[in-house]
């Protein structure tokens, strides 16, 4: 869905795009871990924070064009690194690495990516910005939108309500050409190095992913991507093969379905695997397929597809009902993208969705 | 059979593991093209579009005076900074080869000559015949502050890349590099048993069945030897190979190769659709300044300005999708009158080579 939204739009891109083109990477971590049973947790929803002081005026153009813009955009960057820093940590479960941020420390809670932590109530290693080691559980995830949640198990030696932390910030109003930051453990955490400080901008907003081209790479999974008031407004996901596709999952993630994520839920199909996945129920009918049910997480349900939508089409390929759906489903990999030909209330629609997997 | 990737695979691995990736196709034919146009940022309005680089052209006006580009064989090598008014230039060694071109920011163009290579920082100061050229301003006192803006001038109005400074200074170790060829013992020598693609070894004309029997002046006995000796030169080093190939004596010289670009194909490929090229030589540097601007191998070599115009480093590696390394101001500038005094040796891979290539133990 998103992915290929994008390669369509990269203008002058996009006809190289469709030749020479046709994969995007998407980093994903192998794990190897077992089932431990949920504890109880104190559910505490964040607060989105209140407005800080007022952003110089180059953060609302379209782009710098002067001297001054430059300084004040490096003033501003500049002042918010160093808490970017310390509160991004090192997040090991098994075998996989990445990246999270700390974003309460009365709690312990760390943001990361779904792919990271691979399942919940599993023992994490964190490593704080200064190689100071931590133990964690991973709480719940959202494996469809690759939002997963960590908390820290309290120690004798560090004091984690002395750990810093960010807090989360609002993301209705983001938009193309936003300035961002982000920091997290490109390759791996390396003792002695800090975590990495890059800055981009926005350069797409969808409902479920933000692009920017802050270069990401394996091991920056999970890490945060800062706005210019320092708030943490993403989370590393995946990249594509161009140095301005890097793609992070919003907050809104997180804030949409905190209570479940810290209850330890595990949701939604994972992105990567052998068979592809679409999510919905349905019936046979005469002109196509009558979506019954999307199932929660799935790709139809994040791609906005509803109970009574009838599936007319998926790319080239009339539908005439479910289990035809399913075969044609079949036919494509986990992370493709599809295009589907939908009849709403009458009207017809065309719906992209990045296909999933089936476990 | 011994091999002269053996030890180096093992570590490739380990790396490997810790950041899988996965190729998945995704479908990009016949899509909608519904009214997205506001909803996506222009390329020129990227961190390093065309546009946000124009906002930095009064910093670079002094800077890409200091700047020259240089071709090696006519082709596209590397920048380079002009650090003696009359006519000498700091640039990236391991990017020279053959004919040395300078073209200045005014268009003059002048053969150069190369005078002193430091294999250690991989630093080349070559010499043109010109006079009263503007010189670079350095400013070594103070390290940036991570997140400041970090400037790379090119001859042109706008700079070629922009980033911020992403590490402070650190070390960055050294990954031996490898001819690229399985080998196993013959007399006198290591045999050639593969040839593998892509590699040094291929582009010199290295074939299955040659014997090398010397390696940069030193003799090769068997093959743990040459794999011995070949790990004390890094990738993008030149070595002087002697190989008997059918009772024939011949001399090669091979631009040895950073082992992963071997290993893993994939991976290779990868990253040159993920990122863009990167320089070959990468590795073993003793302090960099890390930085995040987008910089094509060719576009190292010469300086990187803050916003007041002052040179911090020099820019010395594309070595990642999300990193570019720059050589500090305060390890610069003390190798110019180094190398001006001729205390490295001029690079000539037909000679020994033995005297300005780093030793990994150093």
């Amino acid at each position: 869905m998103k992915l290929s939204h994008l390669f369509n739009q990269s203008g002058t891109a996009s006809a190289w795009t469709r030749r020479s083109l046709s994969s995007a990477l998407i980093l994903i971590i192998v794990l190897s871990v077992s089932h431990i049973r949920a504890e109880d947790v104190k559910v505490l929803k964040p607060v989105a924070p209140v407005p800080t002081a007022a952003l110089s005026e180059v953060f609302f153009k379209a782009v710098p064009d002067s001297l001054e813009d430059l300084q004040q955009i490096e003033k501003q960057v500049t002042s918010l690194t160093e808490l970017s820093i310390h509160c991004t940590v090192s997040v090991r479960v098994g075998d996989a690495q990445g990246s999270g941020v700390i974003i309460d420390n009365k709690a312990g809670y760390i943001l990361t990516a779904a792919h990271v932590i691979g399942l919940a109530q599993k023992n994490a290693t964190i490593i704080l910005h200064d190689g100071r080691t931590l133990k964690g559980r991973t709480m719940g995830l959202n494996r469809g939108m690759d939002a997963g949640l960590v908390k820290l198990v309290e120690d004798n030696e560090i004091d984690i309500s002395k750990l810093p932390q960010v807090k989360m910030g609002d993301i209705s109003k983001l938009e193309p050409g936003e300035w961002v930051l982000a920091t997290g453990h490109p390759n791996g955490y390396q003792a002695g190095r800090d975590p990495v400080v890059r800055l981009g901008r926005v350069v797409s907003r969808k409902k479920h992913l933000i692009q920017t081209d802050c270069t990401l790479i394996g091991g920056d999974s999970g890490g945060p991507l800062f706005n210019m008031k320092g708030e943490v407004i993403g989370i590393h996901s995946r990249i594509g093969p161009a140095t301005s596709w890097n793609f992070h999952i919003p907050v809104s993630a997180f804030q949409n379905d905190w209570e479940k994520l810290v209850s330890g839920d595990m949701w939604g199909a994972k992105p990567l695997g052998q068979n592809a996945v679409l999510g919905v129920n349905g019936l046979d009918t005469d002109e196509g397929c009558k979506v019954t049910a999307v199932t929660r997480g799935f790709p139809a349900e994040i791609a906005g597809l509803k109970a009574n939508d009838l599936i007319i089409q998926l790319n080239e390929e009339k539908i005439s009902g479910i289990e035809q759906l399913a075969e044609i489903v079949q036919q494509y990999k986990p992370g493709q993208t599809v295009q589907l030909k939908v009849i709403r209330d009458k009207k017809t629609m065309l719906i992209e969705v990045q296909l999933a997997a089936r476990d | 059979m011994s091999h002269i990737q053996q030890k180096r695979s093992k570590k490739s691995i380990n790396v490997q593991f810790l950041l899988t990736f996965l190729i998945i196709p995704v479908f990009a034919g016949g899509l909608t093209s519904e009214g997205h146009a506001q909803d996506q940022l222009q390329p020129s309005q990227l961190t390093g579009g065309s546009q946000i680089r124009k906002a930095f052209r009064s910093v670079v006006s002094t800077p890409r005076s200091w700047t020259v580009r240089i071709r090696s064989n006519g082709k596209e090598a590397c920048l380079g900074a002009i650090v003696g008014a009359d006519g000498w230039i700091l640039t990236k060694a391991s990017q020279l080869e053959g004919q040395i071109t300078c073209e200045l920011w005014n268009s003059e163009r002048y053969e150069a000559e190369i005078i002193g290579v430091d294999g250690k920082l991989d630093l080349a100061l070559i010499k043109i015949d010109a006079k009263a050229l503007p010189t670079v301003k350095w400013q070594s006192t103070t390290d940036p502050k991570v997140g400041q803006w970090l400037v790379t001038p090119g001859l042109s109005m706008s700079p070629v890349s922009v980033g911020v400074l992403s590490v402070p200074r650190r070390a960055i170790k050294p990954e031996p590099g490898v001819l690229g060829v399985r080998i196993d013992d013959a007399q006198g020598g290591a045999l050639v048993k593969q040839v593998m693609r892509e590699s040094g070894a291929e582009e010199a004309g290295l074939l299955a069945g040659d014997v090398i029997l010397n390696v940069a002046g030193e003799d090769i006995e068997n093959a743990s030897a040459l794999s011995n000796f070949v790990q004390k030169f890094l990738p993008g080093d030149r070595v002087l190979l002697k190989v008997l190939r059918e009772k024939e004596e011949l001399t090669r010289v091979v631009v040895l190769t950073d082992p992963q670009m071997l290993i893993y194909d994939r991976l290779r490929e990868m990253q040159k659709k993920m990122g863009g090229e990167l320089s070959r030589r990468k590795t073993g540097f003793t302090e960099v300044l890390q930085h995040d601007a987008v910089l094509r191998p060719e576009d190292c070599g010469g300086v990187i300005v803050d916003l007041k115009g002052e040179a911090i480093g020099l820019n010395i590696a594309r070595a990642g999708r999300t990193k570019s390394f720059a050589i500090p101001a305060n390890h610069v500038i003390p190798m110019i009158e180094k190398l001006k005094l001729k205390q490295y040796a001029p690079y000539n891979p037909v000679k020994d080579l033995k005297e300005h290539t780093v030793s990994t133990s150093s």
